[in-house]
């Protein structure tokens, strides 16, 4: 019962905290411009996060090395050391992203300016980063992002043509009135919102942080395949949403209060109030998920003592990486430069940096030296290897595609 | 490599920074379509003050919710219309017909969202439905007019 | 490379005669290093070797930014190393610091080690932070989990 239990919660919290305010912005901006044209990108991206997530969490479960910490083991301090910057600045950049959106969140619940919300909500995760233990961190933020589901209530609300709906998404086709390179570049930005690097860091490190061991394996293999696609359900609830109501009314996403205006149009107060806390939530947790990235990784590469599950001054250079990342990217926020932008520009160079992440975990989870008889099965392999080949063409069209859109105009 | 990958992120993060701003439009086509997208954003604008009105009047927002929505709406069109005021027309008199019917369309709607901005925060009912009566032949014009220029 | 792996400190006649063959490359370097209490002590930033009658074999674990430095290579390497030197250990041999080879009991996924942590002074940087920043933020030494 008490197995069932945990099975269950670590399904729910990986739904819950599938969504972060890069999923947020880019299926409701998705969704309000092509409809459902673009959701193939999303249930691709859903795809690739399960099986690396999957693999990241098993490689660290068996090994108790976090992602990083083999990173640099194999590719060396020159390549690790690239690897570490290109990857470090997309967690922090999208660390800033979701610092924004908890302040946006609270702006829209308060009427009070985002910009003084930004300080407060910095100072909120420090306190969370030094004092609450990981379990507690990772199960509350969430279940609490759980309240996102409204998305999918709302779209039920709207008495939507399913069949259209549907046949938009499995025959995608790109609306009249949009380029094909636009097209494209949006499709990368949900490859990425979907995929972000940090939630594999994240999730490995996690693996270490709660000592994992091989018997968990099936438990996490559980909660990924699951979770997952069930989150991934929810990006395309907000992206259907938006398709309802926005598309039709001619409205651009360039801010979160039009993320959520589709619920309250479809279900009223009491669902806009659970859209509110679902946004602080899920923003909240994940920027709490992006600072311990940051930190996990630079500690990973220097080989130093990282993580929660030892007292802060047993792990003291992890604890000051934390800080002044988090106070980089508040002093980034504080610049004034809109949170929504800043979210765009994280997914995209998400997907630029794919690469650096997935291909060493891929290359691990197949040596026997590190993974005994754990290595991947050979079904496992095979679709990683499609996948790669898709996140390597994603990276490298993402900047021409970016330079020729002028970023999706 | 360290070099190389700042150097590729630099020239992304100038060309993405350059890709916000306007440039002088050259010839009569790219002021066209720069008056067709600016008609586009503004009516996006519009529109979503237009839904968040419309969700209030039913008791579907709360007043924080739409005091944002509506700031928010305004904001942007503020910013189009700027964008759009701060291009140097190419010397034709297409153009000039071109800027005077759209800039017509903005102000109307500026001062309208700024109504009905002010009405909203003084919940006002009355003044809000009429500065939202009066968006409405805005939005009309603006669809019209990113439509008839659109390439 | 490969080298043999051999107790250092000793002379040749007390090695063991049947040292484990090692590729540094994959096997050592770049590896965490973990201590006798599981704590995370750190990488394996460059090896020490010495030569015998029987070929090279591993005599210490080398720590640090004057270790990895030079494995940077270049310009980036240089500065890493004398940037370190100068902030943290001024007026100390610039040699790197070193954990000795005999000291490593398991070569695994990670490289355990009979010490703890606390014992090698290897990480001047941890203690520095710990000391001047962490520390003294109120709720430091409340336990993890």
């Amino acid at each position: 019962m008490k197995r069932l239990l945990a099975v269950a919660l670590g399904i729910l919290t990986a739904i819950g905290g599938f969504v972060d305010i890069g999923d947020l912005v880019t299926n409701a901006l998705v969704g309000a411009r092509f409809g459902l044209s673009l959701a193939w990108a999303t249930l691709v991206g859903v795809v690739g996060i399960c099986l690396y997530a999957e693999m990241s969490g098993r490689v660290a479960a068996v090994t108790g090395r976090g992602t990083f910490d083999l990173v640099r083991e194999r590719l060396g301090p020159r390549a690790g050391l690239a690897n570490l910057v290109a990857s470090f600045l997309v967690t922090a950049l999208t660390f800033g992203a979701e610092i924004g959106g908890v302040a946006l969140a609270l702006q829209l619940a308060s009427d009070v300016n985002y910009l003084l919300w930004v300080p407060m909500v910095g100072l909120a995760l420090w306190l969370v980063l030094w004092r609450v233990k990981f379990s507690v961190l990772e199960n509350v933020f969430g279940l609490l992002g759980l309240a996102l589901v409204v998305f999918g209530v709302a779209v039920w609300m709207l008495h939507p043509p399913w069949g259209d709906l549907a046949h938009q998404v499995v025959a995608p086709h790109k609306p009249a009135g949009e380029g094909l390179p636009t097209y494209f570049y949006y499709a990368i930005a949900l490859f990425g919102a979907a995929m972000t690097p940090y939630e594999v860091f994240f999730f490995s490190s996690g693996a270490v942080e709660e000592h994992w061991s091989a018997k968990d394996i099936p438990i996490a293999r559980v909660n990924v395949l699951l979770g997952f696609p069930l989150g991934g359900l929810l990006s395309l609830s907000i992206a259907a949403s938006a398709a309802l109501v926005l598309l039709p009314a001619n409205v651009t996403v360039d801010s979160l209060g039009q993320v959520g205006l589709p619920v309250a149009i479809a279900a009223g107060k009491l669902a806009l109030a659970a859209t509110i806390l679902g946004f602080v939530a899920a923003t909240f947790g994940a920027a709490l998920e992006t600072g311990l990235s940051a930190g996990y990784t630079v500690a990973q590469y220097f080989g130093w003592q990282w993580g929660k599950y030892v007292r802060p001054r047993q792990a003291a250079r992890f604890h000051l990486v934390l800080l002044l990342t988090l106070i980089a990217a508040v002093a980034v926020v504080l610049t004034t430069i809109n949170p929504v932008t800043l979210t765009e520009y994280s997914v995209v160079f998400s997907a630029i940096a794919l690469p650096l992440t997935y291909l060493p975990i891929l290359v691990v989870a197949n040596d026997p030296d590190y993974m005994g008889d754990r290595v991947n099965s050979r079904w496992v392999n095979a679709l990683a290897s499609v996948f790669l080949v898709v996140i390597v063409v994603a990276s490298v069209a993402a900047i021409p595609l970016m330079i020729a859109t002028k970023a999706g105009q | 490599m360290i070099r190389r990958l700042a150097a590729a992120v630099a020239v992304a993060g100038a060309a993405a920074a350059l890709g916000g701003c306007v440039a002088p439009a050259p010839t009569l086509s790219a002021y066209e379509s720069k008056a067709a997208r600016t008609a586009h954003d503004a009516l996006s604008a519009v529109e979503t003050a237009q839904l968040a009105f419309t969700a209030s009047q039913q008791g579907r927002l709360t007043r924080q919710y739409l005091g944002v929505v509506l700031s928010e709406s305004e904001d942007a069109f503020g910013s189009v219309q700027q964008t759009f005021d701060s291009v140097q027309p190419p010397d034709a008199g297409a153009a000039d017909t071109m800027r005077d019917d759209l800039d017509k369309l903005l102000s109307d709607g500026s001062d309208a969202l700024s109504q009905l901005r002010i009405a909203a925060r003084r919940q006002r009912t009355a003044d809000m439905a009429e500065a939202s009566r009066a968006l409405r032949p805005v939005a009309t014009g603006l669809e019209r007019f990113a439509r008839e220029h659109a390439q | 490379m490969s080298a043999r792996r051999g107790p250092a400190g000793r002379g040749p006649a007390g090695r063991e005669p049947a040292g484990r063959e090692l590729f540094v490359h994959l096997h050592l370097l770049d590896r965490q290093v973990v201590d006798v209490d599981g704590r995370l002590v750190c990488k394996v930033d460059d090896l020490e070797l010495a030569m015998d009658e029987r070929g090279p074999y591993v005599t210490a674990i080398l720590v640090g930014p004057r270790a990895l430095g030079p494995r940077l290579g270049g310009r980036l390497g240089r500065w890493w190393a004398a940037i370190a030197t100068r902030l943290l250990d001024p007026g100390r041999d610039p040699a790197p610091r070193r954990i000795d080879f005999a000291q490593v009991t398991d070569i695994g996924s990670a490289i355990k080690i009979a010490r703890r942590t606390d014992e090698l002074d290897i990480a001047p940087l941890e203690a520095w932070v710990d000391r001047h920043v962490i520390g003294r933020i109120p709720g430091s030494t409340h336990e993890g989990e």
